[in-house]
């Protein structure tokens, strides 16, 4: 009887003592562990950075992969013959669009040699030091190529003279074309050959938009560049042409 | 020892703005670390030196992103000179001034840079769209790092490292 009444008594008092010292043994514990915890965390922090770290890595290897690959596929099928080059710089005002390659003309570079992409024609090398060159982009104010469309292919037809699109960074615009050329949104423009510095064949871009110039006497197009302008990191040089040039 | 510290500061310049930010962001708005450079090596220093920094900084830029000859060569050269015309009329350890005077020089050069580039090359683009596009985004990031340029120069020059007493 007396047990059970001290029993009925301490039982609530003994279970909220009870859940006081597990609370208070559960924050000496967390005091106790704290310098532990603090270097667990710094060690899993600092594996999480480090998984990050080579996550972003494997991210850039796939990615360098993929471009080299491309690369590679570009000079198997490729008829003329090429010489792989990293972009080292590039020109940083925005005034003029060139970049540095790492070869030169101790690996057999030379000025006015075409420099393409996998995707199509990028510009010419400009001047050549001993180990490194300097590329002339196709979006530069004071680059020209004699094109004509691909699918016609009809030198007389619908040649024109492919340059930078002043006013629309990026874009380039095929001049002089006859008025009754046939060309159309869509269409695939490659470098005609003429004028001794591109090889025939080079893709340059597609076809935007057509229009008649001024004075309504020869038509123009604005063209999407084929090679991507923004993202040069491994490029070729057009060594020879099967033309022997 | 001033020379060979001279060529490290341009070289770095020279490839943090052609080799890392023009190839991480083709096409974007960059700071020219070379002009940056350049004032406040000048107002460090005086107008003929300063005069000569921007035209050898210029020339290189001319020629190893083949911009054609004096292009650069010459706004960096006036902006140089201007600064270096500036430095006996500023505290040099008064930061507000170097900042200032570099973010007002960047819009001088970069209007000098346009009108030379319409002079012989098709431009598109308007004088105000290119300073509003451009230009103040430069100023901005030039005001910004000055901050942090200028003190450093400072005090490599406090420790005559830069030029030698007599020409500052």
């Amino acid at each position: 009887m007396i047990e059970d009444v001290v029993l009925v008594i301490l039982t609530p008092v003994q279970g909220v003592f009870q859940r006081i010292t597990r609370s208070a043994e559960s924050v000496l514990a967390t005091v106790r562990n704290y310098q532990y915890l603090l270097k667990e965390n710094e060690r899993l922090t600092e594996q999480l950075v480090a998984a990050a770290t080579l996550e972003s890595r494997l991210a850039e290897l796939r990615r360098e992969n993929h471009r080299l690959r491309q690369l590679l596929n570009l000079e198997a099928r490729s008829e003329h013959e090429l010489m792989a080059a990293e972009v080292t710089a590039r020109e940083a005002s925005g005034w003029f669009q060139t970049m540095t390659i790492n070869r030169g003309a101790t690996h057999g570079v030379a000025p006015r040699m075409a420099v393409v992409t996998s995707e199509g024609l990028v510009g010419n090398v400009l001047s050549v030091t001993t180990v490194s060159a300097q590329v002339l982009l196709l979006t530069d104010t004071r680059q020209a190529v004699s094109a004509l469309v691909q699918r016609s292919r009809d030198p007389g037809e619908a040649t024109g003279i492919v340059e930078s699109a002043a006013g629309r960074l990026g874009s380039l615009k095929m001049i002089n074309l006859p008025r009754e050329a046939n060309i159309q949104t869509g269409d695939t423009v490659i470098s005609s050959g003429l004028g001794g510095v591109f090889p025939k064949g080079l893709v340059i871009g597609y076809v935007l938009e057509t229009g008649e110039d001024e004075y309504a006497i020869m038509k123009y197009a604005l063209l999407k560049p084929a090679a991507n302008f923004n993202r040069l990191e491994e490029v070729f040089v057009v060594l020879t042409s099967p033309a022997g040039r | 020892m001033q020379y060979l510290l001279m060529a490290v500061l341009f070289t770095v310049s020279l490839s943090v703005q052609g080799s890392v930010l023009a190839l991480a962001r083709p096409g974007g708005v960059h700071p020219d670390f070379l002009l940056l450079l350049v004032v406040a090596l000048a107002l460090l220093s005086d107008a003929r030196r300063g005069a000569v920094l921007g035209l050898a900084a210029g020339l290189l830029q001319d020629i190893l992103f083949s911009a054609p000859l004096g292009f650069f060569g010459f706004s960096k050269m006036m902006a140089g000179a201007l600064a270096g015309m500036l430095a006996r009329e500023i505290y040099k350890d008064f930061l507000p001034a170097p900042v200032l005077i570099v973010t007002v020089l960047t819009l001088v050069s970069e209007i000098v840079t346009f009108l030379l580039m319409r002079l012989y090359f098709p431009v598109a683009i308007s004088l105000w769209s290119y300073l509003s596009d451009v230009s103040l985004p430069r100023m901005a990031m030039h005001f910004m790092f000055m901050i942090i340029l200028y003190p450093f120069l400072y005090r490599l020059q406090k420790r005559h490292l830069l030029f030698a007493e007599n020409e500052s």
